[in-house]
């Protein structure tokens, strides 16, 4: 059983040297690692692939999604961010907290998500998929909190996702989060916001493009009928 | 001029009963020797004897004399007077018609019919000096005759006979030509004689028979002027040797022609009218389709000089039944006319798109009518009879006859092929009551007057009289060979219901049989009925030799002539009925037939190789690539041939695996060579794999022939092992063939997926050809290394070198390789995922022969933006384009291409959600693949099959986002499900098939275990995916996906 697990390590290593970015390689190559107990290879293995693509921050996400729930390996891969986590900080430490952080909001912690992502920000404030996150973090938590709470993580979810354009105004992600969140409010800003979604998002939110694609025609709709 | 054949009648004059023995010798020794010295230089010798023409009562009414004197001046300059001690006969009084063409008989009463011939022929006329001989017998040859015998037969007695008789000598000596004085003769009282059915007969002619053979040889030669050695054949030779063989058919088919004015008129308006589509002529056998064609080719030159009419009677010649050789000859004739440059290709699949080209480009100001008679006759080989080589529509300037049977007793393919299309039908009926009369008028040789009118009236009562061939084989019976006095009961006895036709060449047998020996009829017409293409006079003489009366082959054979056909030397069945009769009768079993092949095989298999002689054959043997000498060509066509009839494998495979006889075959047509295998391999254990190794081979030299065979049949690994052994003897030779040798082996090799290998050979090709500053060959050699770079992935390298193969094709003004260069620029970029960019390559490539007429590259343009529009997923676009493609090679005979664009097609249907519809697509391209012997093709077919349903898969069950968008998509999914169709099963066996053919693929294993995978089959999925490990370890997606599955396994 180990033995064919090394194998499949091998391999997918093998691949992975070809095929860099391959988000599937990473991912079977974490569930591989969890499967061995090597949790904190597994958390290796997902920083790894983090600075490569440090902007697919749905991808992360999603990644992390498979892992955890799709896999049934949350147990293994929580552990290994929690080991992670404890280690003697290092250059890579704020992607650990963005990853834990992302996990959480995976498991739908939220909650447990938004200090994690303010620790990975105060690690580096510079990277931005950790401002967007954060945001949709506080976003999500709103549900279960007061009006006052929730007004106030409304405000800061948005703050976080404009930060992250500011670092980061390729980041397709928080574009199209803006964009939906403004829908209701400011039309102008969320078509802008929407358009720059579509025009940034990259192959892997497709999925995406074509409800924003909607929203826009909507919003175009009923600015024409508004004098 | 070499290539037309000429013919030579020699006018044998003698008196009858007693000069059997010299005629018999004339017939049997030395007509045939002077026949095979003249077909060298295409000259056919016909002998004319009148003593198999004339019956004892057309001689007893007068009737003989008309006849004579008309076949004498058919004959002229060429006579041959023979005379013993018989006067001959005395006509009581001459036939009227006879006084009204030759009045100075009248001078001449009293004079023997041998007199007159002797007379009319020379005597009167010296321009026949030189040309025409006598010989004497000497009498002592008499002495020993029994004195009844003798005077009954060999001498007359009759005082006033035997003055007349020397007086004519006299004559003949004094009027200067040549004369054989005493020739020697002797009486053999043991040899039988045929025609007294008792022994005793002269004998010892052979003196008299080589001073005929010489003198009539030497004065053919001068005649002609024929050259010392006979002419060697060269392409326009042989064309014109074909004209030929078309002309003097239609000449036979007029000889006797009536009526029919009506269907003459009609081909003669569709012939000047604008229809573009073919008109076809049909009617059952006999009916005279062939004779009103040949009338109409007739005619219409007569009125139209300035069109070209080119006529194709299929069966008058050796070459005329094959679709390519007909194909070639049109093209021949088309670019020899309009001065086209095109070359004329080999294949038949190029030659039908080149034959549409030339069709197409001629000029409007000239009118051109290719006539085909007999179409259902063509070779079954290279699917001719579907018609694809033919245009549905022709220019309206260019007009198309054609004739086909309809009574055969089978669905005529022909006729099958034709109900998809238009065509202006013209059907032959039986002949009216007039054209009857008026044919039994006309016939030659038969004196209308020996059928009263009763006797008219009861032949024309029989309703089959109404078939032309019938009632020319009927008068011919009654001509040559019903005694007066029974010729009521003759014409009652003819057949009248069911197939007449053959019926009365089943009465024509049955009188040989009775008048001859019927062991020797049976022998010649079954043995006639089981060669390939006819056989030659000799060949009968010798399969033949042993037989009882096997000395009666030629009277035989002159009974037969009506019916038979001359091609070159050889001698066949004119009419399809006569062939069935003989078989009916002799060859109604399996057992039979096999018989009969069997004697044939034999009697070709006896013979040498060769027709040079030893030491010619071992002189040229010590050149590369040697063909020793002219090869026995009958052997050739013949042997293998009739090997396969028998499904003698053993001996088959004997033949084939002998390299000198398989390279004699090869040479003389490689399709009959493809043939033979793949009855062997289909029917029998033996295979050419196991045949043609490098160790049996042994050279270089013996090595070609197999390695093209093993190339073009797909047997690829064993094949490059000989190109190997190949190109390393031309290395070392430096033989100018190494180009061509390295070629082949690239080939090989890069079908073979040895792809560095591959791009070694055409590099070195590349060179060759570049120091030989062959810009034709350093542009192909070119786009072979590109096709190989772009197979190694190496993209850029693949597009420089199209680039420079593009740059080398505008420079040589060369479209053709232009087209090709740019369709591989438009794969590399389809390849690169550039779908617009190779879109626009193709569409350059397909204006590129829009505007140069070629069909072909055309659609393989059009069937690359088909998978253009494939692989964007516009399946609508790409089943049009698809569909057009299909039904392009399908017409012009593309089968390298079209099974490819039928499984274009299927994967369509199958990512439609509609693999019914895709099933008999595959089924086609799949038999095509197995009969072009392109197994890498069809695995490759099968390969994108599994794609392609993989592809159908995911998308159904996988939608990209994961998740369903909304009830609605998911309703349209589940409906897509319910339909039942398995597209991983599907897959899984399209990927098994193609392992089946390739299994050393490792994209098919990796699709399969793609398959198993999904199918939730890990186990099986993960041997897959290991299979195609081993053959490719570094692949990233394989080590990917069994990666993945082996960290998941519990």
């Amino acid at each position: 059983m180990a033995d064919t697990i090394d194998r499949g390590i091998v391999l997918l290593r093998n691949a992975a040297r070809s095929k860099p970015g391959d988000p599937k390689i990473c991912i079977d190559l974490m569930v591989a690692c969890c499967r061995k107990n090597q949790t904190k290879e597994a958390v290796s293995e997902f920083v790894m692939f983090v600075k490569r693509c440090p902007e697919s921050t749905q991808l992360h996400h999603d990644m992390l999604l498979d892992v955890s729930r799709g896999e049934g390996l949350a147990n293994e891969i929580f552990q290994g961010f929690q080991q992670a986590v404890k280690q003697p900080a290092d250059a890579d430490a704020y992607l650990v907290h963005y990853g834990l952080g992302l996990l959480y909001a995976a498991l739908g912690m939220h909650d447990n998500a938004i200090p994690v992502f303010e620790e990975s920000i105060r690690r580096n404030s510079e990277y931005a998929p950790a401002y967007h996150n954060l945001g949709l973090s506080c976003h999500y938590s709103r549900v279960l909190v007061d009006d006052t709470e929730r007004r106030r993580r409304t405000e800061k979810a948005i703050i976080a996702c404009q930060t992250a354009i500011k670092k980061c105004p390729t980041l397709a992600e928080a574009h199209y989060f803006l964009g939906i969140s403004a829908m209701s409010d400011n039309g102008l800003l969320a078509l802008s916001y929407l358009r720059n979604f579509v025009r940034l998002a990259k192959p892997y939110l497709a999925n995406h493009v074509p409800g924003a694609q909607q929203c826009i025609q909507l919003l175009e709709e009923k600015l024409r009928r508004t004098p | 001029m070499p290539g037309t054949w000429k013919t030579v009648r020699v006018f044998i004059s003698s008196t009858f009963r007693d000069m059997h023995a010299e005629r018999d010798h004339l017939v049997k020794v030395v007509f045939p020797n002077l026949r095979e010295r003249l077909e060298k230089h295409r000259i056919y010798l016909i002998d004319i004897d009148l003593r198999w023409g004339v019956t004892r009562g057309q001689a007893e009414n007068d009737q003989v004399l008309d006849l004579c004197l008309q076949q004498i001046d058919e004959c002229r300059p060429f006579f041959i007077g023979i005379l013993g001690q018989r006067y001959g006969w005395v006509p009581t009084r001459y036939p009227v018609d006879a006084l009204k063409k030759y009045g100075w008989i009248q001078q001449h009463t009293g004079k023997s019919v041998t007199e007159l011939e002797i007379l009319h022929g020379v005597l009167q006329n010296q321009q026949m000096r030189d040309r025409a001989f006598f010989y004497f017998r000497d009498p002592v040859a008499l002495v020993p005759v029994p004195e009844s015998i003798r005077r009954d037969v060999y001498a007359d007695t009759d005082l006033e006979l035997i003055r007349k008789l020397e007086d004519l000598k006299r004559q003949i000596r004094h009027s200067g030509y040549s004369v054989m004085e005493n020739y020697p003769a002797r009486w053999d009282a043991q040899a039988y004689d045929r025609p007294s059915r008792s022994h005793g007969r002269l004998v010892g002619l052979e003196a008299f028979g080589e001073r005929v053979r010489d003198q009539l040889w030497q004065a053919i030669r001068e005649e002609l002027q024929l050259p010392g050695q006979p002419p060697v054949e060269t392409a326009a030779d042989s064309l014109a040797e074909e004209q030929d063989y078309h002309e003097r058919f239609m000449e036979s088919r007029l000889r006797v022609y009536v009526g029919r004015e009506q269907i003459n008129d009609t081909l003669i308006a569709f012939g000047n009218g604008d229809d573009q589509v073919p008109c076809l002529v049909t009617g059952p056998s006999g009916s005279g389709k062939s004779a009103a064609l040949a009338r109409f080719v007739r005619d219409y030159r007569l009125k139209q000089p300035q069109s070209l009419v080119i006529s194709h009677f299929i069966g008058a010649g050796p070459r005329s039944t094959n679709l390519r050789d007909m194909l070639r000859r049109f093209c021949q004739v088309l670019k020899a006319r309009f001065g086209f440059a095109e070359e004329v290709p080999e294949e038949v699949a190029k030659l039908s798109v080149t034959y549409r080209e030339l069709v197409g480009k001629v000029p409007t100001g000239t009118r051109v009518l290719l006539v085909i008679d007999a179409l259902n006759q063509l070779d079954e080989a290279d699917r001719a009879q579907e018609l694809y080589w033919l245009p549905v529509e022709f220019p309206p300037h260019v007009k198309v006859i054609i004739s086909s049977i309809t009574d055969s007793g089978k669905t005529e393919p022909v006729l099958e092929a034709f109900c998809g299309r238009k065509y202006c039908p013209v059907e032959l009926e039986g002949l009216s009551d007039a054209e009857q009369r008026e044919i039994i008028r006309q016939v030659p040789s038969l004196s209308a007057k020996t059928l009263d009118d009763d006797q008219v009236r009861l032949l024309l009562s029989n309703p089959a009289a109404a078939n032309p061939l019938f009632l020319l084989v009927a008068l011919e019976e009654l001509r040559g060979f019903a005694p007066y006095e029974r010729l009521n009961e003759r014409i009652a006895f003819f057949p009248c219901e069911g197939d007449t036709v053959t019926a009365i060449f089943t009465q024509v047998i049955q009188r040989l049989a009775e008048e001859f020996n019927p062991k020797l009829v049976e022998t010649v017409l079954t043995l006639l009925a089981s060669a390939r293409r006819g056989l030659s006079e000799r060949e009968l003489q010798e399969l033949v030799a042993g037989i009882e009366d096997a000395e009666d082959l030629f009277p035989v054979l002159r009974q037969l002539r009506p019916y038979l056909l001359s091609r070159a030397s050889l001698i066949d069945f004119y009419h399809r009925n006569l062939f069935k009769a003989v078989r009916e009768r002799y060859l109604p079993s399996e057992e039979q037939q096999q018989q009969a092949h069997l004697r044939l095989a034999d009697y070709f298999n006896a013979q040498d190789y060769w027709l040079g002689s030893l030491d010619d054959q071992q002189r040229s043997a010590q050149s590369f690539q040697a063909t020793p000498g002219p090869a026995n060509i009958r052997k050739v066509d013949e042997l293998p041939w009739q090997l396969l009839q028998l499904r003698n494998w053993q001996r088959l495979f004997d033949q084939l695996a002998d390299l000198t006889f398989l390279d004699l075959v090869w040479q003389q047509n490689q399709d009959d060579v493809l043939r033979y295998w793949r009855a062997l391999e289909s029917q029998s254990p033996f295979s050419m794999v196991t045949c043609y190794t490098p160790e049996y081979c042994q050279s270089a030299k013996n090595a070609w022939v197999p390695a093209r065979l093993l190339l073009d049949t797909g047997k690829l690994p064993q094949a490059a092992a000989l190109w190997v052994m190949i190109v390393e003897d031309c290395r070392l030779r430096r033989n100018p063939a190494l180009g061509g040798a390295l070629n082949n082996l690239g080939i090989a090799r890069e079908v073979l997926r040895d792809l560095d290998g591959a791009m070694q050979c055409y590099a070195e090709q590349a060179q060759l050809c570049a120091a030989r500053e062959d810009a034709f060959g350093l542009q192909a050699a070119f786009g072979n290394m590109g096709n190989v770079a772009s197979e190694l992935g190496d993209l850029d390298k693949a597009l420089a070198l199209y680039k420079e193969q593009e740059r080398i094709c505008r420079a040589l003004d060369d479209d053709d390789g232009l087209h090709r260069a740019l369709g591989n620029q438009g794969n590399v970029l389809a390849k690169r995922n550039d779908l617009d960019g190779a879109l626009g390559l193709y569409r350059l490539q397909e204006e590129i022969c829009r505007r140069v007429g070629n069909q072909r590259s055309l659609h393989i343009a059009i069937s690359s933006q088909a998978n253009i529009a494939f692989q964007r997923r516009d399946l609508a676009r790409a089943e049009t384009l698809a569909t057009k493609a299909v039904s392009a090679f399908r017409e012009l005979g593309v089968r390298e291409f079209l099974w490819g664009a039928l499984a274009l097609l299927g994967h369509v249907y199958t990512r439609q959600g509609l693999p019914e519809a895709a099933k008999p697509l595959y089924n086609e391209a799949e038999a095509i693949c197995r009969e072009l012997g392109t197994t890498y093709y069809l695995a490759e077919m099968f390969h994108r099959l599994g794609v392609a349903a993989l592809a159908s898969f995911v998308e159904i069950h996988q939608p990209s986002s994961g998740v369903f968008n909304g009830l609605e998509e998911f309703e349209y999914h589940l409906a897509r499900q319910d339909r039942t169709v398995d597209y991983l099963d599907i897959a899984g066996t399209a990927f098994r098939r193609a392992l089946n053919l390739r299994p050393d693929w490792p994209e098919a294993s990796y699709g399969l275990g793609r398959a198993l995978e999904l199918k939730g089959t890990v186990p099986d999925a993960i041997a897959a995916y290991e299979a195609a490990l081993r053959l490719r370890p570094d692949w990233p997606e394989l080590c990917a996906h069994l990666g993945a599955l082996l960290v998941r396994q519990e």
